[in-house]
C-alpha cells in the first residue's frame, strides 16, 4: 500500500522535475533537473522490485551520462539560453507532437491496463532480479541484444572518426586507428 | 518490519555513524602522522600527548570560522554541493558489511548482522552512490563562480568519468569469482582464500583507480594546491568546508572497506584475532597504503593522467575480465 | 617503468620506520653553532665598571649606523655616558667586537631576538651589562 503512494510521489517528482528542465533558463539547473529525473526513475524501479535496473540507471545515467552533460556545459561556458526564440519557431509542430505522444500514452495506459505485477515472462520467486536480468538477456533475448550491442559499436566508431582532428594528408590515419583499438602502452 | 527491527536499525545507522565520523576525524590525524614521519618528521605533537587531540582542534576550529558566501556565488548549488558530496558518500556504509554476526559476547538472544542492510545489489549500489556522489564536487566548482574551482570541478568530472570506468572493471573479475553482487555473499566465499590470490592484477587496479576516485595524489588534480590554488573548494569556508572534507576521508574508508572486503577477506582470517579485529586490520593497512601512495608519488600531468586511465587501465581491465572468465569456464 | 615506482615507495618506507630529526623547538634546542653572531653585550671590568673605553671607534665604523655612544670623561678616564645599540638596524655583522680596542663590546649565541614591543630592543647601556652577565 505504502509502496503504491510512494510510486506517485516519485512519479509526480520525476513529471516535475522534467518540467523543471525544459524551462529552467540556466543550462546547469536543467542538467540537475534531468538528473532528478533519473533518479526518480531508479526510485520508481526499485519499487517494481527491478533493482539492478535502478542501480544499472543511476550508475549509468545519473554517474556517467550526466556528468559528461554538466561536464560539456560546464566547460563551454554556455550563456542562458534564448528560450523565448526557441518558442516561437516551429511552436505548432511542437504543440501537436506533443498532444499527438500525450494521447497515445494515455490511450494505450487505459486500454492496455499495463500490470505491475507481472510480465510476460514467468520469474521464480527466489531469483534476484540480477540473474533473471542475466538469465533472459543472454537465452530469449540474445538476438536483440546483440544487435545492440553492434549498433553501440558503430555509435564508438562514429563518434572516434568524428571527432579524430582533421590532418591534411592521410598519413598518419593508421596510427589513429590502432590507438582506438586499444593499444596498451 | 517489527518495531523491535527497525529500534535494532536505528542503533545500528548511529553506531556505524558515529564510529565513522570518530574514523573520519582521527584519520586526518593518522595522516598527518605517517606523512611526517615519511619526511622524518614529528607531526602534531602539542594537543595532547603526541597530538591526539588535534582532530579535536581542527573540528572547532572549523566550527567557528566565518562561512562566506561570495557575492557572484550560485546560492541553491553552493549550498547543496556539500551536502551533495559527503550524504551519498555515507549512504554506501549501508552496504557495506563490518563483520559476520554477534551476540556482543552473549549479550544478545539472537545474533545480530554486522551491517545495516543486505542488498543483493550491493555492488551495484556502492558505484551508483559514488556516481552521485561526484555532483557534489562538480556542482560545488561551479557554483562558486571563480575560475579557479570550475577548473577543479571541470577536472573533476572528466576524471571521475574515466576512472569509475577502471574501477568498475577492476571488481568484474570478482564478480564472476563469487557469481554474486552481495557483499556479504563474496565475503563468505573467500573463506578458504581470499581473492587478492586470484585477482592481484584486479587488486592493483582496483586500488589505482579508487585513489584516482578518491582524487588524491598522485590524481589529485581537482584539488591542485600549485596551480588550482584549492580546486573544487577553493571558496568554501567553515562547516561547508569540513563537509567536503568529511566526506573526502569517507569515501577513503569506503574504499578502504570495498577492498577489504572484495579482495582480502572481509572479516576471515588466522583464529587467533576476532573476526572484526581482523577486518579492522586489513582496513587500516589499506588506508595506509593509499597514504604512503601519497606521501611517494608526485602528482601527474593531466594528459598523463587520461592517457593512463583510457589506455593503461581499461584496456588491463579487460584483459583481466577476459582472461579470468576464461579460466573459470576451463575450471568448471 | 614500476622497478622505480617500487623504489620509490621503498624508500618513502625506509624513512617511515627511520626516527624522525625534528627538534620540538620550544621543549628542546639545538643550540647555535661556534661562529654565530647573535644580539651584543658589553663585559665588565674585574671592579664592575665597563670595560668600554668609548673611543668610538665601534660607532664608526658600524655599517648599519646602529650604535650611538656619547663620550664622558671621569678622573681622566673616558667611559660612555650613554650607550645606545638599535637591536632593530644591527646587521650582526661582527665589526664592532673587531675594532673594540678593548674586547668591550661581543657578539653573544643567542639567536631568539624576538621581542614583545621595540622598545625591548633597543638596548641601552645598563642593558647591554646585563646581557654580558647573563648571556654567554
Amino acid at each position: 500500500m505504502i509502496q503504491e503512494y510512494l510510486g506517485y510521489a516519485f512519479s509526480f517528482l520525476a513529471v516535475v522535475l522534467a518540467i523543471s528542465t525544459i524551462i529552467q533558463k540556466n543550462p546547469v539547473y536543467s542538467a540537475a533537473s534531468l538528473i532528478g529525473v533519473m533518479l526518480m526513475l531508479a526510485c520508481n524501479y526499485v519499487l517494481l522490485n527491478a533493482e539492478f535496473i535502478a542501480a544499472i540507471q543511476v550508475i549509468v545515467y545519473v554517474g556517467a551520462i550526466m556528468v559528461l552533460f554538466v561536464f560539456v556545459i560546464m566547460l563551454l561556458n554556455i550563456e542562458y539560453a534564448k528560450r523565448e526564440k526557441l518558442y516561437y519557431r516551429g511552436r505548432i509542430f511542437g504543440v501537436i507532437i506533443g498532444v499527438a505522444l500525450l494521447l497515445k500514452l494515455l490511450i494505450v495506459g487505459y486500454s492496455m491496463a499495463i500490470k505491475i505485477q507481472q510480465g510476460d515472462l514467468p520469474v521464480p520467486k527466489d531469483l534476484d532480479s540480477t540473474k533473471v536480468v542475466g538469465k533472459y538477456l543472454f537465452s530469449n533475448y540474445i538476438l536483440p541484444f546483440e544487435v545492440i550491442s553492434v549498433v553501440l559499436l558503430i555509435g564508438i566508431i562514429g563518434a572516434v572518426v568524428l571527432g579524430r582532428k582533421e590532418r591534411p594528408n592521410g598519413e598518419q590515419k593508421e596510427e589513429v586507428v590502432v590507438k582506438t583499438i586499444g593499444s596498451t602502452h | 518490519m517489527s518495531p523491535n527491527a527497525i529500534v535494532f536499525v536505528v542503533i545500528k545507522i548511529l553506531v556505524i555513524f558515529a564510529l565513522v565520523m570518530l574514523v573520519v576525524a582521527y584519520l586526518t590525524l593518522l595522516e598527518r602522522k605517517i606523512l611526517a614521519h615519511m619526511q622524518i618528521r614529528l607531526g602534531p605533537m602539542f594537543a595532547g600527548p603526541h597530538g591526539i587531540l588535534q582532530p579535536i582542534a581542527d573540528g572547532i576550529k572549523l566550527f567557528f570560522k566565518e562561512d562566506i558566501i561570495t557575492k557572484e556565488a550560485d546560492k541553491l548549488f553552493y549550498f547543496l554541493s556539500p551536502a551533495l558530496s559527503i550524504i551519498p558518500t555515507l549512504m554506501i556504509f549501508a552496504v557495506i558489511p563490518f563483520g559476520d554476526q554477534t551476540t556482543l559476547w552473549g549479550l544478545l538472544k539472537e545474533p545480530v548482522k554486522l551491517s545495516i542492510t543486505e542488498l543483493n545489489i550491493g555492488l551495484l549500489y556502492v558505484f551508483a552512490m559514488g556516481g552521485i556522489a561526484t555532483y557534489g564536487i562538480v556542482f560545488g566548482g561551479w557554483a562558486q563562480n571563480n575560475k579557479y574551482s570550475l577548473l577543479g570541478g571541470v577536472r573533476a568530472a572528466a576524471q571521475l568519468i574515466s576512472y569509475e570506468v577502471a574501477f568498475t572493471l577492476s571488481v568484474f573479475g570478482v564478480i564472476l569469482l563469487a557469481g554474486s553482487l552481495n557483499l556479504v555473499e563474496i565475503v563468505d566465499k573467500q573463506k578458504n582464500m581470499w581473492y587478492i590470490v586470484y585477482q592481484p592484477v584486479g587488486f592493483i587496479l582496483f586500488l589505482i583507480a579508487s585513489v584516482a576516485e578518491l582524487k588524491r595524489t598522485p590524481f589529485d588534480l581537482p584539488e591542485a594546491e600549485s596551480e588550482l590554488v584549492a580546486g573544487f573548494h577553493a571558496d568554501y569556508s567553515s562547516m561547508k568546508f569540513a563537509m567536503f572534507f568529511m566526506a573526502e576521508y569517507a569515501s577513503i574508508i569506503v574504499c578502504s572497506c570495498i577492498g577489504t572486503v572484495l579482495f582480502l577477506g572481509g572479516w576471515h582470517g588466522p583464529s587467533f584475532l576476532p573476526p572484526f579485529v581482523w577486518y579492522m586490520l586489513k582496513v587500516f593497512v589499506l588506508m595506509y597504503v593509499i597514504i604512503w601512495l601519497r606521501a611517494t608519488y608526485p602528482r601527474l600531468r593531466y594528459d598523463q593522467l587520461m592517457k593512463f586511465g583510457w589506455k593503461v587501465m581499461i584496456p588491463l581491465g579487460f584483459v583481466n575480465i577476459f582472461a579470468t572468465a576464461i579460466v573459470l569456464i576451463l575450471v568448471k | 617503468m614500476i622497478t622505480p615506482l617500487l623504489k620509490g615507495l621503498w624508500v618513502t618506507f625506509k624513512h617511515f620506520v627511520s626516527k624522525p630529526i625534528t627538534v620540538q623547538y620550544p621543549k628542546a634546542r639545538v643550540g647555535s653553532f661556534d661562529a654565530y653572531r647573535g644580539l651584543q653585550a658589553i663585559r665588565r671590568n674585574p671592579d664592575g665598571s665597563i670595560k668600554c673605553v668609548a673611543c668610538g671607534l665601534c660607532e664608526v665604523v658600524c655599517p648599519a649606523l646602529a650604535i650611538r655612544i656619547e663620550i664622558g670623561e671621569y678622573e681622566g678616564r673616558r667611559y660612555p655616558i650613554t650607550y645606545e645599540l638599535d637591536g632593530f638596524r644591527c646587521i650582526y655583522c661582527g665589526l664592532c667586537e673587531d675594532v673594540c680596542p678593548v674586547n668591550a663590546i661581543y657578539l653573544t649565541k643567542e639567536y631568539e631576538n624576538v621581542r614583545y614591543t621595540k622598545e625591548e630592543l633597543m638596548l641601552d647601556k645598563n642593558a647591554l651589562l646585563k646581557r654580558g652577565e647573563m648571556v654567554k
